[in-house]
């Protein structure tokens, strides 16, 4: 039986890199962010001592590191603008998001920008979804069946299409 | 023509975005871990001045009280002050906790939990046990002050006080509707 601290080092080593990539996703500010990322570590060195494989690691890593996020967004929710859901999002897509991103990095910017306009759990399927996960893996992280996190990923691809790629047909 | 990415590419995109991969070490960790808990004791030490400052303020009202309802007014305004810094530190206490039952809970259960604490400290016992902790103390008190000064009874100022207070609880209870709107929606998307 690995101790906590193997898991840890084990989980660190495997997903570092997502779990900044996640910490990005739910904090701007430069600052604040390091300080999420700490947290998040710190959240997942201390639930290794009760890791029982009752789930993969993976899910375990991203379950705890969405939810020490979440509770950051909800501390800071009343600084933030108010947050929308996916299908809102998609309404909206067609008004205020016809400019183009010639460039990768830019496209990551508005991509950045706009996952940090979602609420937590839609957040969570979109990053899950950006992550590569498939239907199965995003329901065990959040708990939604299989079927709601297949609408939402239709969703977000509807979403994507319309967000990064409907400039790029208007000039066809 | 435009070279706009392919929503193909977004997802690589994301994964190939530059970041440092942060990592911390054990030792980091565990100093960390030191520096957080002593946040805390600082910050809940903070915390209890502010309570204390605010118990002596209302004290002093006590102390300096014209007339025996005045002092009652405000030795009742002292304890609702008391009870109202004792609610901010026990809403902060009742987080979900990451973990629960050696387990971490799924983020959207994670998510109820945390929009269910902030609802209940907007709305229901723990709004209403503030306002009546608080209110009876600060009637009271400008009962014995209107008894002990007549002069200063000004119809105006008691009109602003009522819409005051009208005005936080219409607050409050719109905050818990959002957040009760938020957990309906989270509900109906896992049934």
């Amino acid at each position: 039986m690995r101790g906590q601290d193997e898991l840890y080092r084990e989980a660190a080593a495997t997903h570092a890199v997502a779990l900044e990539r996640l910490a990005r996703a739910y904090e701007a500010d430069a600052d604040k962010r390091r300080d999420l990322v700490q947290e998040i570590h710190i959240a997942l060195w201390r639930s290794f001592a009760g890791f029982n494989g009752t789930c993969s690691m993976r899910t375990w890593v991203y379950r705890v590191a969405h939810n020490t996020a979440t509770s950051h967004v909800v501390r800071e929710r009343r600084r933030n603008r108010s947050m929308v859901s996916l299908e809102e999002i998609e309404n909206m897509a067609d008004q205020d998001n016809r400019e183009r991103a010639a460039h990768r990095h830019e496209t990551l910017e508005r991509l950045q920008v706009l996952i940090r306009r979602l609420k937590p759990l839609d957040r969570q399927v979109v990053l899950s979804y950006l992550e590569g996960m498939d239907a199965s893996s995003i329901g065990e992280i959040t708990g939604l069946s299989a079927g709601n996190v297949a609408t939402k990923i239709h969703r977000i691809k509807n979403i994507l299409s319309r967000n990064f790629h409907e400039g790029g047909r208007d000039d066809e | 023509m435009t070279n706009e990415p392919e929503p193909a590419d977004v997802k690589n995109i994301w994964q190939n975005q530059s970041v440092e991969g942060t990592t911390m070490s054990l030792e980091e960790i565990k100093k960390k871990i030191g520096q957080l808990q002593k946040k805390i004791r600082q910050r809940n030490v903070l915390g209890g001045l502010a309570l204390l400052f605010l118990v002596v303020v209302c004290a002093r009202l006590l102390f300096k009280a014209g007339n025996l309802i005045e002092g009652i007014g405000a030795a009742l305004l002292v304890i609702g002050a008391g009870y109202v810094g004792y609610q901010l530190l026990l809403i902060r206490k009742k987080s979900a906790g990451v973990i629960r039952e050696n387990e971490p809970l799924a983020s959207a259960m994670f998510y109820r939990i945390e929009l269910e604490r902030q609802r209940d400290f907007h709305s229901g016992l723990w709004l209403w046990s503030r306002v009546v902790m608080v209110v009876p103390g600060a009637v009271v008190l400008l009962i014995g002050g209107a008894i002990e000064h007549p002069e200063r009874i000004h119809p105006i100022r008691l009109a602003a006080s009522v819409a005051f207070l009208v005005l936080v609880v219409t607050r409050q209870l719109r905050l818990a509707r959002k957040y009760q709107r938020e957990i309906d929606a989270l509900d109906a998307v896992k049934q």
